[in-house]
């Protein structure tokens, strides 16, 4: 059985492709068949690995129906990991691609075509809340949320808890919320660390792994690599990938065995 | 005014709703409250006809009937002669056949619901060994979500041995 997650924003620059890419990867490497799929349409998941706009085929063309569901995965040098790219898109026809995105039952039928094999998939999604990421938490089990931990984006979360909790109300009572993952965090700055504090001790599933805002992710990115793969001793950013692997596999075993417990008690009752 | 949290200066009421929707969220997505009383209660023996019997009285059904995948009636059961139950059935079937080829559907369709005036007919697919049977229900009022799942389970056992 697969398990898919979504990061997810309403707010956009908060390092959500950063978190997918190492995150997805940090899986790999404790052992879980990981599928990385990018649904925006910006492509970020390419861009960060410096490949040109629509050097890769994936998801675009699969929804054109240029490519079968299975030609758009993509295996990589890590052998627990492939990405499903966003693939060749026209900025002209972005609308057209969120549109079809967001049909009912097109993405489930192309991750149920093309996921298997992989224990996890972890779905990329642009910033906001609009068609692509509403498209994603239609068809995911969890919902991870970056916050960007400043306290504009604080203020504007609610946004995308309301999402959440509409999207799993009406149209995918699957859908959990994994948990709450403050990005950017600068502990020498007061708002920065004031917003980590009001998160954790007023939000529920703020997790306990926190990403920094560091150069290094800057230089992943001009050498378009996750910060794993970057020469030399890993970085204290990379650990955190590790951590942050760590504490969403448990956190999924979690869910798993607190929606058993449920089905139990509805049986019994 | 309203009062502000001390570090990022949020408003009460947003940082309130920020506090319930996380920890409703944080809730297993299944865990909705129990279930009322089963929406159909059938003998573990009983046959088609019985079956149809108790579905036209527990729901409150106008007439209920069984169509095999060709349109061809099965069995009948309430006010509603045999003939016009095999017409109805026949293009319920199509109907549900229809269903299965829209661009939006996913996985084959399982059921059909239609409004006249003053009656829904509601279409239900019931998985057998070979070809599906469809369970068709006149009612007054149009079946929820458990209804029209306790009927499938109702017939599921009778068709396991359909071929």
């Amino acid at each position: 059985m697969t398990t898919r997650v979504a990061i997810v924003s309403q707010k956009g620059g908060v390092g959500k492709t950063t978190v997918a890419l190492n995150l997805a990867l940090a899986l790999a490497e404790r052992g879980q068949r990981v599928l990385l799929a990018d649904l925006d349409p910006q492509g970020g998941v390419g861009h960060a690995l410096a490949r040109s706009d629509g050097g890769l085929v994936g998801l675009a063309d699969i929804v054109a129906g240029r490519i079968a569901p299975a030609a758009g995965v993509l295996p990589t040098k890590q052998p627990n990991l492939s990405l499903l790219p966003r693939g060749r898109l026209a900025p002209i026809e972005v609308c057209d691609y969120e549109q079809a995105l967001f049909r009912p039952g097109v993405l489930e039928r192309i991750f149920a075509a093309s996921e298997g094999g992989f224990e996890l998939v972890v779905l990329d999604t642009p910033s906001g809340m609009g068609m692509a990421t509403r498209a994603a938490l239609r068809v995911a089990d969890h919902a991870l949320l970056a916050l960007q931990a400043e306290p504009a984006a604080f203020r504007t979360i609610g946004q995308a808890l309301q999402v959440i909790e509409h999207v799993r109300a009406v149209e995918n009572p699957r859908l959990g919320l994994l948990g709450i993952l403050a990005t950017m965090v600068d502990k020498s700055k007061d708002p920065s660390m004031g917003v980590l504090i009001d998160a954790w001790s007023e939000l529920a599933g703020v997790l306990e792994t926190t990403i920094p805002r560091a150069d290094v992710f800057a230089e992943a990115s001009q050498i378009g690599l996750p910060l794993g793969y970057l020469a030399g001793p890993p970085s204290p950013e990379a650990r955190r990938f590790e951590l942050l692997a760590g504490e969403v596999e448990s956190l999924i075993v979690q869910a798993a065995g607190a929606a058993a417990i449920a089905h139990v008690q509805r049986e019994l009752l | 005014m309203p009062q502000r949290s001390r570090h990022t200066r949020i408003a009460d009421d947003d940082l309130a709703l920020f506090r319930r929707v996380s920890r409703s969220l944080q809730a297993p997505p299944v865990a909705v409250a129990a279930p009322a009383a089963p929406a159909l209660v059938i003998a573990a023996d009983a046959s088609w006809d019985e079956v149809l019997d108790e579905c036209v009285r527990q729901l409150g059904a106008i007439a209920a009937f069984i169509i095999d995948d060709r349109g061809l009636l099965v069995a009948g059961s309430g006010a509603m002669p045999l003939g016009t139950l095999e017409g109805t059935g026949a293009r319920l079937v199509i109907a549900i056949h229809q269903a299965d080829h829209m661009e939006s559907a996913v996985g084959g369709a399982r059921g059909i619901t239609l409004e006249f005036d003053g009656q829904w007919l509601t279409g239900i697919r019931v998985p057998t060994e070979s070809t599906p049977l469809t369970v068709g229900l006149f009612t007054e009022a149009p079946l929820d979500l458990e209804a029209r799942r306790a009927v499938a389970e109702a017939f599921a056992p009778l068709s396991a041995g359909v071929a």
